[in-house]
C-alpha cells in the first residue's frame, strides 16, 4: 500500500479517527465550559446537564464574613442589602437565645453580643438564597419576571421586572431585596455568570474554612454528592414545604 | 326578510377587538418568551453574560509568584489575596490594557510571558492594603460563638503574654501577612497526625470500674499519654509552661483526622524572643529574653561568626545552638534513630 492519490494507511485511518474523536469530545467540553459564547438556541438544551445545589458546614463557619464580602464585590451588592449573610446564634445558660447579624456580618463579629452571661452555645449560620424547587417567590410573580431556570436556579429577569416587590413579600427566608439602582428585585444568583465558566461562586471562593460547597446534583462524580452521603444535613424551614436545593450541614433546632 | 345587520356588526366589532388585542399583545410580550416556560429565554443569556469581578488567586499568581508561593505553602493559603487587597478586576484589566498598548503579545491560552509582565510599572493601579489589626481580628477575634477548635485571640491577653506595652500595634510588626506562623514545611507536606478514633487503640483490657456516662471517661487524649518521655523531659526546661500545640500546631481537618504543622523556623521563635520598641524593655523584670538579631550575631565567637551568613539564612537558625531549651537533643536522637516516637498506650 502505497500513499497514491487519495488512499491512506490503515494506521493513518486509525489514527485520523482517534484524533477526531478526541478532538469532538475536548471540542464538546469547552463548548460547555464557556456557555456565554453558546447561541441562544442551544443553551436550554446544554442547561439540562446540571441541577446545581449548594452546602453549607455551619460546624466549620467562623464567622469572618469573607463571603459577604465576596458577594458585594461580585454581584455590585449596595450597601446595606445582602445576598448572603451571616447569622450569630448565642445560647446562655438559662436557655435564652440571641440572635444577630450586625451588617450580615460584612465587617465580622467584633465581640460576644451578651457581655456578663455564661454562653453555653454558639455558633454562626450563613444564609443564602435556597433555590426551591417549589418557590414562593416565582409563583406570585405578576409579570413572569422571576423563574426558575432549566438547570434549576432561581433567577430574576432584570430587563422585565417592574419592582413590585411582592416577591420580596413571600420568600420565606428574606432573601429577596429592591434594589435602589436597578429598581428590580434582586437576589442570590449562584453566581450563574461564574459556575457556567468553571469558576466557583465568589463566596465558595472566598471561604478561608471550606464552609461552603456548591455543585451540580446530576453529575455522579461531583464533591457535593460525596458531602451530602457523608454527612448528616438539614434543610431551613421544612414545614414551608418550598423543596430548598440549600443542604446545611449541623443545624441547630433554634435555626430559623 | 330580517335585518341582520346587528349581528353583522358585533362580530365586525368583536374581530376588530381580537386584532386590535391580538396586535397589543405582540407589542407588550417581550421576545422569546413562553418558549421554555413563563419566563423570557433571552434573560439566560443576559445573567450568562454578566462580567466577573472577584479574581483568584490564579489571577495574582502569574505576576506575583514570589508572594503567592509563601502564601501558598502557609496555613493561610484559604485566605484569598482579594480579602485584604479589595477587588482585582480593574487592576488587571489596567494593565492588560497597558501591555495591549505596549503591542505585548499573548500566548494561545490569554496569558502573557514574565518578560512582558516585568514591563509593567508597578505604580499602576495600586492595590490597598488592609493590614489593620481589625482585619485579622475578622477572623481571630475570640468570640464565644466560633468553633473551639479555630485559633482566637484575646488581643490584650496576647499582648500581656508577650510583654507588649503599646496596645495600638498591628499585627503585622510582628507576623507577615502572607505567613503569619512562619512553617518549617508547606501546609501540603504536614504530617496526617494518627488521631485515635476505635476505643481498642487504647483500650485492650477491660476497664477497671465501670464507665457508665461518657463524660466521666478519664481523659486520655493527651500528647503525653504517647510520647511519654519527651513531655516529660521537656517540662523540666524553660519552655515548660507551653503547651505543645502551640509550636507543634494541631489542624483538624474533620472530624477524624488531622494535621500538625511544625514550627521551629527561625522567625517563629522571633514572634516572641525578638527585641521591639513596643515590648517592655525593662531588664529587671523576669520573663522574656529579647534579642536584637544583629548584635547577636557579632558577639558569637570567632569560629561562629564565619558561618554567620549561613546562619542568617537557616531556617532553624535558633535551634541550631538553643535546642536543648525546648528538648534534650540527646533524648529526640535516639528517639529518631529507634523510630519511636509514641509507645503504644495500654490501659
Amino acid at each position: 500500500m502505497g500513499k497514491k492519490g487519495n488512499s491512506i494507511t490503515r494506521g493513518e485511518f486509525v489514527r485520523m479517527a482517534l484524533f477526531s474523536a478526541a478532538g469532538v469530545c475536548v471540542g464538546s467540553m469547552i463548548a460547555r465550559g464557556n456557555l456565554k459564547d453558546q447561541p441562544l438556541e442551544r443553551i436550554p438544551q446544554i442547561l439540562t446537564h446540571f441541577d446545581w445545589a449548594f452546602i453549607v458546614d455551619t460546624t466549620r463557619c467562623i464567622g469572618c464574613g469573607a463571603c459577604v464580602r465576596a458577594c458585594a464585590i461580585e454581584n455590585k451588592v449596595p450597601d446595606g442589602y445582602y445576598r448572603t449573610w451571616i447569622e450569630r446564634y448565642e445560647i446562655d445558660n438559662n436557655e435564652n437565645i440571641y440572635v444577630d447579624s450586625p451588617e450580615g456580618g460584612k465587617r465580622s463579629f467584633k465581640q460576644n453580643r451578651v457581655q456578663n452571661r455564661e454562653i453555653v452555645k454558639g455558633f454562626f449560620v450563613p444564609k443564602l438564597c435556597n433555590h426551591c424547587r417549589n418557590s414562593a417567590c416565582t409563583q406570585v410573580c405578576p409579570v413572569g419576571a422571576t423563574y426558575h431556570s432549566p438547570d434549576g436556579v432561581v433567577l430574576v429577569d432584570r430587563k422585565h421586572c417592574m419592582g413590585c416587590g411582592y416577591c420580596v413579600q413571600a420568600c420565606p427566608y428574606g432573601c429577596r431585596y429592591i434594589s435602589y439602582d436597578l429598581g428590580t428585585a434582586d437576589k442570590c444568583t449562584f453566581c450563574y455568570h461564574r459556575i457556567h465558566r468553571s469558576l466557583a461562586t465568589a463566596c465558595v471562593q472566598a471561604c478561608p474554612r471550606k464552609a461552603r460547597v456548591y455543585g451540580n446534583l446530576k453529575d455522579p462524580n461531583d464533591s457535593i454528592l460525596a458531602v451530602l452521603h457523608e454527612r448528616r444535613y438539614s434543610i431551613l424551614k421544612p414545614e414551608m414545604a418550598t423543596n430548598p436545593k440549600c443542604y446545611y450541614i449541623g443545624l441547630d433546632l433554634e435555626v430559623i | 326578510m330580517k335585518n341582520y345587520s346587528h349581528i353583522k356588526r358585533i362580530f365586525a366589532l368583536l374581530i376588530v377587538v381580537g386584532i386590535v388585542g391580538f396586535a397589543i399583545r405582540q407589542l407588550l410580550v417581550p421576545d422569546t418568551f413562553g418558549t421554555l416556560g413563563h419566563y423570557r429565554t433571552a434573560s439566560l443569556k443576559d445573567i450568562l453574560n454578566l462580567e466577573q469581578i472577584y479574581q483568584s488567586q490564579v489571577a495574582c499568581a502569574p505576576c506575583h509568584e514570589d508572594i503567592y508561593n509563601i502564601h501558598e505553602k502557609d496555613v493561610h493559603y484559604s485566605v484569598q489575596c482579594e480579602d485584604c487587597h479589595g477587588q482585582g478586576n480593574i487592576h488587571i484589566a489596567e494593565i492588560v490594557k497597558f501591555l495591549k498598548q505596549n503591542n505585548q503579545k499573548a500566548t494561545t491560552s490569554g496569558k502573557y510571558p514574565k518578560e512582558a509582565l516585568k514591563t509593567v510599572p508597578t505604580t499602576l493601579v495600586k492595590m490597598p492594603k488592609e493590614y489593620t489589626l481589625e482585619g485579622c481580628l475578622y477572623c481571630h477575634s475570640k468570640l464565644d460563638s466560633r468553633p473551639r477548635g479555630f485559633v482566637q485571640i484575646d488581643p490584650k491577653e496576647h499582648f500581656k503574654t508577650l510583654h507588649v506595652t503599646d496596645g495600638s500595634i498591628r499585627c503585622v510588626e510582628c507576623h507577615s501577612p502572607h505567613e503569619p506562623l512562619y512553617l518549617l514545611d508547606p501546609v501540603s507536606e504536614a504530617r496526617i497526625h494518627p488521631t485515635i478514633y476505635e476505643c481498642d487503640g487504647c483500650h485492650k483490657k477491660p476497664p477497671e470500674k465501670s464507665y457508665k456516662e461518657v463524660k466521666n471517661h478519664p481523659v486520655i487524649f493527651e500528647c503525653e499519654d504517647c510520647h511519654t518521655a519527651i513531655v516529660q523531659d521537656f517540662k523540666k526546661r524553660e519552655h515548660a509552661f507551653m503547651r505543645c500545640t502551640q509550636c507543634h500546631l494541631y489542624h483538624p481537618e474533620n472530624e477524624t483526622s488531622g494535621r500538625i504543622y511544625k514550627n521551629g523556623n527561625k522567625q517563629f521563635c522571633l514572634l516572641c524572643h525578638e527585641k521591639k520598641p513596643f515590648k517592655d524593655q525593662r531588664k529587671d523584670r523576669h520573663g522574656l529574653p529579647q534579642i536584637d538579631v544583629a548584635k547577636h550575631l557579632e558577639k558569637m565567637p570567632g569560629i561562629m561568626r564565619k558561618d554567620a551568613q549561613f546562619i542568617q539564612n537557616s531556617k532553624t537558625a535558633c535551634l541550631e545552638c538553643h535546642y536543648n531549651f525546648i528538648h534534650d537533643s540527646n533524648l529526640i536522637k535516639t528517639l529518631r534513630e529507634q523510630k519511636q516516637w509514641a509507645k503504644k498506650v495500654i490501659l
